[in-house]
This record gives C-alpha cells, structure tokens and sequence, in this order.
C-alpha cells in the first residue's frame, strides 16, 4: 500500500531572520475558536468518537469523553520545525480506518487552522497566513494535468498552422503584431502557447474568435468607442462588456448596422 | 447593550472632523459652544488614554535608542555554538571494524570527532573529509566493541548527526582541528512617520465650555484640547509603527512600495515581526501555560536572570490569572496558600481579589505580566474579531513575550532613528502662528490659519528575540 504523506511548512518570514536562528525558534499550531466558541477539531464528532479513543484512552460511551477530548484539543500543539513537518494520512483502504491515527487527528486539526494555507502559493496570498500545506501527491497531479494542457495546446497549435486565416485570428488576440515576419510571428505565437497553454486552448476554442477580432478592430480604427466597459457606437449602446458586444454583433436583427460598421471599417483601414 | 445606553444617555454625539481643518464652524457644529452642559468637565468614556505607549515609554522614554547614519541597519546574532547536520549519503556498512564512507550536507565536523545519529550509533571520522555531489564525504569507523555492528541507509541517510569529541590514541596521535562560528546579520530599517494638522482662522483662542484636563492640567481652550488629542494620536501612531509595523524590502533588498512623489516608502519590522517563536491558544490552562514559558526559556542559557515582560490586553491577564490560579488549584499549592492571598476584609466586607501578576521559573528567570491598554482601546481593537466566549475583542488576549533584559551591558531592546531625525516638529505660519511657536510678520502661506508637524525616524531592534513569543488567539 502505498503511504500518503503531507507535510505542514512555515512560511518564510519577510524579515531576514538568518536561518540557524529561524531553525532555533519555536513555531507551533494550537488551538483556535470556531465561530460559535467551541474549538475547531478539523472532524465531525462522529469521527472524534471513532478515532478519538484510541488517542485520549477513553471510549465514546464514557461520560468524561466530551470533556476529556475537548481539553485534549484545547491544549494540543502542533510543533512545525524550520524544515516543515510530515503526517501519514494514509487511509487503509480494507477497514477505511487512518493507518496513523495520532498523525491523521493532527493534520485535520491544522487544516481547520485558519493560519494555514492551502500551498505555499496561496500562503504569501495574506499575512494572515504562517504556515502551508505540502502534498506530493497533489503537486504531481497538478504537474501531470498541465503537462497535458501544454500537450493538448501545442497539438492545436500544430494544426493552426493549416489555417492562415484563423491563424491570423488568433495571433491577433494573443497581441502578436502582425508587421512581424511570418519566422519572428512563429516564435512569439509558439512562446505564448507553452507560457498559458489554458489562454490559447480558450482561443482556440472560441466560437466567436472572428467577432471578437471584429470589435477589437472597431475599437482600434475609432469606429467603435469603448467608454469604461461599454461599447459605444456613436449614441447606439452595444452592450456593456465584450460578451454582451458579441451578442449585439452575433444577433441577426442588428446585421444591418453591423453592415454599416464593417464597411466604416473597411474605409478606415484602407485610409491608414 | 452596555454601549447602547451610553449611547441613549449622551446629550449629544461625538463629532467626528473629517475636513482636516478646524474652523469656528467646526467648534459649532460639535455642539461645544453650546451654553448649558450638565457637568464642565469632560469624560473619556473609553477611558483614560495616555497609558497606551509602553514601547515607546520603556525604550525612548527610558533613554534605550540609538541613532544611525542610515534608514538601514544590521546588528550581529549568534545562535548555538554547536550545529546538527544532515547526513546525505553512506557506502560501506562498517561491519567487522571496516571503514565506511558517510557523506554530511555541511563541511562542519572535524577529523578523528566521534559523530553521532539520534539513536545513539557513534562513527569517527577518520579523515578531513572532500566534497562530493552530495556535500562532504568522510571515512570513518563505527566506535565500540561489537563485531557485528553495522550502519544502513535508514539508521543514516536523512538523519541529522552531532559532534562529540576527539579521542585519540594513547600516543602518536596527530592533533585535531576545531571549527568556530560567526555572527550572522539581521538587517532591519527605520520608518519615517508624519503627521499635520492644521486650523483656520481664530480657532486656538476659541474657549469653550467645557473644561480638558490634559494631564494633569485644566483647560478651556479648545485648541490646547485639540493639540492634546493630536499630540495622543501621534504618539499612538509612533506605537503602531514599534509593535505591528511590517519589514518591506524584497529578498533582493528592493521596496516596491512608492510615495507619490515616486521615492520609496521603507518600513521597517516592527517588534512582533521580529519575534520568531509563535503559538495559538483559545483557553489559558496550567499546562499550556507550562509549555509556554518552557518553549521561551529552553532557549535561555545564559548564567544571568532573564527578565521577561508578558504584554497583553484585559483578556490575556484574565485567561493567565486562571490559568495560574487552576494551577494552585489543581496542584499541592493549595495547602501552602494562605487565605489572605486572595480572599482580604473581615465580616461582610469581605473582599474577594489577588491577581498573579508574574511567575519565576526553576532556572530563576521571572516573567512579569503588564497590561497593555494599546491592546484593549488601540485603533484595532475596532475591527478586531471578537473573542466567542466574552465578545472582547481577540486584539486584548494576545500576548506578546519581550526579553527585556541586559546583555553585555546592553538593552535587548531599543529604539533607533536616524541621526537629526529622532523627532522634527514645526509649524507653517500664515495669517497666525500656532500656539507654541515663535515668529514675526513674516509668514510661509497667505492662508488665514496655520498648520504643524510632525516627523519621525523610528523603528524598535530586538537583539535576542529567541526569547520572546508571540501568542494569538484565533478564530475561524
């Protein structure tokens, strides 16, 4: 069976604490309210009196075991070393019971820590975080699944090149400038698609891609004025943001006024 | 509902300024030109409020700062003398007295040093060491009389390893080598601070109706009232800035953060960002008040008392006189505690009191408790949590663990400032001079009023924080 580990890590401090005194400091989790005052455990109580036994000594029938278990969560610590610490939270799959009890408790006791970050990205999000969680596991996944988002971008990408005018398209939205040699183009287009393959699958997947260039040419020859979020044609409003814009447009009642705007357009580029 | 019958029974409402100017019309508007009021003298219904800057007091007020050239400065730490270090790799076994090679991540230990792992297993190195892919690799020889002993990869790799001692043959041997340790170098900056106010027209020799005592001192005139609420907010912004003010340099010593003229803004740490060692407490109990104090002095070695100031909110002082008081309760104390401890009076004026204000652990060292109001009426307190049980605001249970005592003949903490700018106050005169200052007809602007400031180089140095502790209560 494979184990699953997770580790809990201190954020990095943003004074410049030398590390052999950050590794001599003591850091510790301990107990925080909820919002009706009682203390936050991390579990239900249906799970504290499947697991809580065999931690303070004492079963679930017994009438100490609620005052026995709430001081033991009132006075527990969890100490987290400079170098971060581990917990075996690997369920057994045959009694659907944690292999380490005592490690399982305490990492549910941290994640209802509101000083603990879900991963180290999102503990630099607040101050209000100190600690962050750490799993392997989840790291590898979110590793595998943008290695095939990359995969998926640059088989588009590929296929792209198939379609001059769609290319095109594409590069315009991604802001490639189309004065660039078709080599110099390539490289910036192929630069964009491995840095957010997630924007270029969006592009690419856009029904409405030909409008949305449309109205960013409107926008750009002055045919269309863009007034905080609204679209302005003149007095006529098209719609407040891009989305609703590209209904008005995409909507066959307006096709006549969309007419007149594309042929403003096209006197516009050929003046410039 | 106790705030709300403050509320019912005020004649009139505080009145809040937020032109930044103070006119007549102001002084109208806040109703204290009005002729009849109940009592002249005024009450601070959230009490007094120049009890709140304790920092300040202790180190400035105490003559504790010193001043720098620079917005910039650094003050050498040491830690430990002795360092654990990380074992990377092992070939060979040592089985029957043969020699291993075992790998450290640091160049630390020293040839023919006994080094060991946590489970006691002890292996001399045999040689200087050379550095390898892994860190440093030494030979060395598994110590004792066992045949059979033997070192793996689990009983190694990962672990972290201890130097002992050096022993040698009994004689011939060579000499050995020793390493020593270096300070290494907290850096850390001062924060400038302002603060302006200004009036208009005649506004300082405005009486009112109601009399100030500022400190001691009666008043009727509005503007030395005025001033003494300005003169409190600064010295409690300048208290701010030394317990919450956060560091903002980058790793590459950058600040980011820009004033409008495009300069950037340093700030400096401030004490409680100083303070490494951190815990999370809901209920203060006996024994989570032992691992407290045992976590702030485990690390206190030296030979001298360590004197430590527990600063902490009207909650923080309740939650450790209980937990002091479970303590006796709990314990064999109780016996030994004579009843006039807490219990005074005769008859039916018994009065029921007696708060454990400090504690002396087993080495000496004594932690006194201080109220600190900055936590019960500071500006925070406003949008604090509040705590489930009692509804004070969480701001008043923390607790802030200070090692205020003397090493090498120097404060653990001060104040510093750059030089000439400990404190500037000035005013721009125009049509008047502020109260205060000294002039002629000459004057700065045509406006008709005047304004003053204040500017402020200050930041707080902990030189051994590894003594103090920062203790929150947390909610969800």
């Amino acid at each position: 069976m494979k184990r699953k580990i997770v580790y809990i890590k201190r954020r990095k401090p943003a004074i410049n604490l030398p590390d052999d005194l950050l590794k001599e400091s003591t850091m510790k989790l301990g107990s925080v309210f909820t919002d009706t005052g009682d203390i936050a455990k991390g579990i239900t109580f249906e799970e504290e009196k499947l697991y809580m036994p065999e931690i303070i000594g004492i079963p679930p029938t017994d009438n100490s075991f609620i005052r026995e278990s709430k001081k033991y969560y009132t006075e527990l610590e969890i100490s987290i070393p400079f170098e971060g610490k581990a917990f075996d939270v690997t369920i057994d799959p045959d009694t659907n019971m944690p292999l380490n009890t005592f490690d399982f408790i305490l990492y549910k006791f941290a994640l209802a820590n509101p000083t603990v970050a879900k991963d180290k990205k999102d503990a630099y999000s607040s101050n209000r975080y100190l600690y962050y969680i750490e799993d392997p596991d989840l790291e590898d996944t979110n590793k595998f699944e943008k290695l095939e988002v990359r995969k998926e971008a640059y088989k588009e990408y590929i296929k792209l090149a198939a379609n001059k005018k769609r290319e095109a398209l594409v590069r315009q939205i991604l802001g490639i400038s189309n004065k660039l040699t078709q080599e110099k183009a390539d490289i910036e287009t192929e630069r964009k698609v491995m840095e957010s393959p997630d924007e270029f699958l969006a592009i690419i997947n856009d029904k409405s891609i030909e409008t949305r260039v449309f109205i960013m040419d409107c926008v750009s020859n002055e045919v269309l004025k863009k007034v905080g979020n609204t679209y302005l044609d003149g007095e006529v409003n098209l719609g407040v943001g891009e989305q609703e814009t590209i209904l008005y447009i995409e909507d066959k009642r307006n096709s006549e006024h969309v007419l007149n705007m594309k042929a403003r357009l096209e006197v516009f580029q050929k003046g410039r | 509902m106790a705030s709300d019958n403050l509320k019912n029974l005020r004649l009139y409402q505080d009145y809040w300024s937020e032109g930044g100017m103070t006119d007549e019309n102001n002084l109208s508007n806040a109703l204290l030109t009005q002729p009849d009021v109940l009592s002249p003298v005024l009450t601070h219904l959230a009490g007094r409020e120049d009890k709140r800057f304790p920092l300040s007091f202790l180190t400035e007020g105490m003559g504790v700062t010193k001043e720098l050239n620079d917005t910039q400065y650094q003050f050498p730490v040491i830690g430990r003398l002795n360092k654990a270090v990380l074992c990377t790799d092992i070939a060979g076994t040592g089985y029957g007295f043969s020699t291993l090679k075992i790998t450290f991540k640091d160049r630390w230990f020293n040839k023919f040093y006994i080094v060991e792992n946590p489970d006691g297993t002890q292996i001399r190195l045999q040689d200087e060491g050379v550095q390898v892919e892994k860190g440093w690799q030494y030979t060395g020889i598994i110590m004792g009389p066992d045949f059979d002993a033997k070192v793996t990869n689990n009983d190694t790799i990962g672990k972290m390893f201890v130097q002992t001692f050096a022993p040698v043959a009994i004689s011939g041997s060579s000499g050995t080598t020793s390493n020593w340790v270096s300070p290494s170098k907290v850096s850390n900056q001062t924060t400038m601070i302002r603060k302006g106010y200004q009036y208009e027209g005649n506004a300082p020799n405005k009486v009112v109706n109601v009399e100030f005592d500022l400190g001691g001192r009666k008043s009727k005139l509005w503007w030395d009232f005025e001033e003494y609420q300005h003169f409190l907010r600064w010295q409690e912004e300048v208290e701010y800035n030394l317990w919450y003010s956060k560091y903002n340099r980058d790793s590459n010593g950058l600040i980011h953060n820009m004033d409008s003229n495009g300069k950037p803004i340093p700030i400096g740490a401030g004490a409680i960002q100083q303070i490494p060692n951190k815990n999370q407490y809901t209920f203060m109990t006996a024994s989570k008040m032992k691992n407290i104090i045992r976590d702030i002095f485990y690390g206190a070695s030296d030979a001298q008392k360590v004197q430590i100031d527990l600063f902490t909110g009207l909650g923080g002082l309740d939650e450790w006189d209980t937990a002091m008081k479970s303590e006796i309760a709990s314990g064999t104390y109780i016996k030994n505690t004579p009843a006039n401890a807490f219990i005074s009076g005769t008859g039916s004026n018994l009065r029921l009191g007696g708060y454990f204000t400090s504690y002396q652990h087993i080495d000496g060292h004594v932690i006194t408790v201080r109220h600190l109001p900055l936590f019960d009426h500071g500006a925070k307190v406003l949008n604090s949590p509040k705590h489930p049980k009692t509804g004070l605001p969480l701001e008043s249970y923390k607790m802030i663990f200070l090692d205020r005592s003397t090493y090498d003949g120097e404060p653990n903490i001060y104040m510093v400032h750059q030089k000439g700018r400990q404190l500037l106050r000035w005013a721009v005169a125009g049509a008047t001079i502020p109260p205060g200052f000294s002039g002629n007809s000459l004057r700065a602007t045509d406006i008709d009023g005047a304004s003053v400031h204040f500017m402020k180089s200050a930041g707080i140095a902990i030189r051994r924080a590894t003594n103090c502790l920062y203790l929150e209560c947390v909610r969800q």
